[in-house]
């Protein structure tokens, strides 16, 4: 079975390389997927390595660019893909625990981190999870596993106007009936305690609404 | 003084030009210029004709026919402002995925350029 390990990258270049070289170790398949970063150069420096990417002309989000994997993934005809940050938060060992689901028929393997979140966070995620239906630990997680079958899916119609790959990807994979699970990782404490996705309070908020505004119109 | 038919009439008169010339010059698609020719077209007679707001006011029970022409262009900027706002998140889904597809095309592209360079010195070494 082929797996394709997909990191996408947005500004976070000085990351990037040891977080690549890791993976190589474990993975012969990998593409960075450069989600319209400032500064090109950098790809030369990839490609000099010989890694594989492709690369946004403008940012779409976490979500947009691995959507853009999964079209690669699925054109280069990949039975899978394992979604894998390139900040360091995620470890090498977690995409290997994750590849066995994949390769044993689990549409979408969720890497879950069980020192996460303080608890605030987590009565959030309780209550997202009774109003979306899910039982998922910890949804925000961005290292996953996904089949053929479930990339097919999820490169279209609602999928696109997602920006995370978050609650609304699981509740919409669970709609269409795709089979998941949820698999403990080990993962990194990030250096800098400060979420890059969430850097105010205006957009922990505004991105509640838009994820209970695409769950609520959608609910069976 | 001039009566306030005529300053009506000339409003209604300046819209319909501008979109006139907008659509000449290839700004504003047919499709949708014509929504914008209606309303054009809409104010020059209603400019004309105030007496056909007042009647439909007097049959709609609307004592105060002004109100009544507020409402409607409210209504109409209402749905506009929608449509627009429609078209809008279409497109942008739009151009996410074929910025998607650019981006692994081009990838394809890069890709395919490098086996075919390398299969040009391949073939040149041995002679």
């Amino acid at each position: 079975m082929r797996i394709l390990v997909l990191v996408p990258v947005y500004n976070e270049w000085p990351h990037l390389l040891p977080v690549l070289n890791g993976l190589r170790q474990h993975f012969s398949d990998i593409l960075v997927v450069d989600d319209g970063s400032d500064d090109k150069s950098f790809l030369v420096n990839l490609k000099n390595e010989g890694f594989e990417y492709v690369s946004l002309a403008f940012n779409l989000g976490h979500w947009g660019a691995i959507q853009a994997g999964f079209r690669y993934a699925l054109q280069e005809g990949y039975d899978g893909a394992i979604t894998f940050d390139g900040d360091g938060q995620h470890l090498p060992e977690g995409a290997i625990r994750i590849k066995p689901y994949v390769e044993g028929g689990y549409d979408v393997v969720v890497g879950k981190d069980n020192g996460r979140g303080t608890l605030p966070k987590k009565v959030c995620w309780w209550a997202l999870n009774r109003v979306a239906g899910l039982e998922i630990q910890d949804f925000t997680s961005g290292l996953r596993g996904y089949s053929r079958s479930a990339m097919n899916h999820l490169i279209q119609g609602p999928f696109l106007s997602l920006h995370y790959q978050d609650l609304g990807v699981l509740f919409m994979a669970q709609r269409m009936g795709l089979k998941m699970i949820e698999v403990p990782t080990p993962m990194k404490e990030r250096a800098d305690s400060k979420s890059k996705v969430f850097p105010t309070v205006t957009s922990i908020i505004s991105y509640l609404c838009i994820t209970l505004t695409f769950i609520l119109v959608r609910r069976p | 003084m001039i009566s306030y038919r005529i300053t009506t009439t000339i409003i209604g008169a300046i819209l319909f030009s501008i979109i006139f010339a907008l659509v000449r010059r290839g700004k504003l698609q047919e499709k949708y210029a014509l929504a914008w020719f209606a309303i054009g077209i809409i104010t020059v007679i209603l400019g004309l004709f105030p007496i056909i707001i007042d009647s439909i006011a007097r049959l709609t029970g609307i004592t105060y026919p002004p109100a009544l022409l507020f409402a409607l262009a409210a209504g109409v900027l209402l749905i506009q402002n929608l449509y627009l706002f429609i078209y809008s998140s279409q497109n942008e889904l739009r151009i996410k995925e074929l910025l998607q597809q650019v981006a692994v095309l081009n990838k394809l592209v890069d890709d395919l350029r490098a086996a075919d360079a390398q299969k040009s010195d391949d073939t040149v070494t041995p002679s």
